[in-house]
């Protein structure tokens, strides 16, 4: 499995079910286990809590979806200037994802704030 | 025969020897036996729903129906207590009894069903396939499409079961009871300043989900184990939990 999804939101709360129910139907289809399904929408709200919080007046989200071997590569991000004096990754925000997720890939170029990174089909 | 009991908790050997005894022969005495060894437990999670409008007697009856089932069901040869596998089946039951009243109003009747369903066959598959199932085997399970399970799933990240979810001062108290102390819980996470006052109105099982899932390391079957209940409720719990701390940090 090689194509990559990519799917683009209003940059509010509401929308960001429809992130997770991208994201849980490409897992479903990998055969991830219910319970990494449910974790892999957390780490989509817990990343687009983050990008929303540090952005300022973000108007859209666009969010990557690569299925791998490894699991469900996650990359969200975007576009506009950042808030003074908050990090992309909280202390907490970082303690949730490193628990369900490896390769975590914090960015800030060209304008785009962006988080990435890997949610493996069995984790603990 | 009349089983030792120790502060209302049936003696875990001679629970093992009836399920072996009862696993042979099928004998109804002994299933009679090993339903009123644990009508205690089924008290003690008739009274957590207690309170809501429907009288305990007619919960304790709806308790007992859900503790039939799981003498039935029960396999002796898995490495789990009864009532450990037993609390999230009469839990189930009480819910399912509860359903009409306890979802909130803006949830479908089939998602209701969908995902009271989708709870059950979470037990049941994750005990035949000794792991957590997938949405394809669920949906083969339950008889419906995957579609259909996925939106199961979201219902429970979407919406709780927010009356019967309110903790009770018991169900705190049996919290200790299973994990021994939350001193450590409290510790480990009150030096994350910000989040301290967020963690402490968090009830106590809420609190220890978070350590065990994130400081621990347990997977949500594990905590499920741990705690008594479904893995779906854990599932339920942690995003309602997380999506609770969020809007605090955020505010």
């Amino acid at each position: 499995m090689s194509d990559v999804i990519s799917v683009r939101i209003p940059a509010d709360t509401p929308h960001v079910a429809l992130l997770r129910a991208a994201a849980s139907a490409l897992a479903a289809r990998m055969d991830f286990p219910i319970d990494r399904i449910t974790e892999l929408q957390i780490v989509v709200d817990e990343v687009c809590s983050r990008l929303m919080a540090v952005s300022e007046s973000p108007s859209a989200i666009t969010m990557e979806l690569r299925p791998s071997e490894g699991g469900v590569d996650l990359t969200a991000l975007t576009e506009g200037p950042r808030r003074t004096g908050r990090e992309l990754l909280s202390e907490w925000s970082r303690v949730i994802l490193e628990a369900i997720a490896k390769d975590i890939r914090p960015g800030m170029e060209d304008g785009r704030t962006s988080l990435g990174l890997l949610v493996p089909r069995a984790g603990g | 025969m009349i089983a030792t009991v120790r502060r209302g908790v049936p003696d875990r050997d001679h629970v093992k020897e009836l399920f072996a005894q009862f696993r042979e022969n099928q004998d109804p005495e002994v299933r009679q036996e090993l339903i009123e060894v644990h009508l205690g437990l089924v008290e003690y999670l008739a009274r957590r729903f207690a309170g809501r409008g429907e009288p305990l007697e007619d919960l304790v009856q709806v308790a007992t129906i859900g503790l039939i089932k799981a003498v039935d069901r029960f396999d002796p040869d898995r490495a789990v207590e009864f009532s450990t596998y037993a609390t999230p089946t009469i839990v189930g039951e009480l819910k399912r009894h509860f359903r009409d009243k306890g979802w909130a109003v803006r949830v479908p009747r089939r998602l209701q069903e969908l995902n009271l369903q989708l709870g059950d066959i979470t037990g049941k598959l994750s005990q035949e396939l000794g792991r957590t199932p997938t949405v394809a085997e669920m949906a083969q399970a339950a008889g419906t499409t995957e579609d259909e399970v996925l939106e199961g799933l979201e219902s429970a990240h979407a919406y709780t079961l927010t009356s019967l979810d309110a903790p009770t001062g018991d169900e705190d108290l049996a919290l200790r009871d299973q994990i021994g102390s939350e001193d450590e819980t409290i510790e480990l996470l009150e030096y994350r300043t910000s989040l301290t006052p967020l963690l402490d109105e968090l009830p106590p099982r809420e609190r220890t989900m978070l350590y065990l899932r994130f400081f621990k390391g347990m997977t949500q079957s594990e905590i499920a184990e741990k705690l008594g209940i479904s893995q779906m409720h854990v599932s339920r719990l942690l995003a309602k939990t997380l999506t609770t701390l969020r809007e605090g940090l955020e505010g």
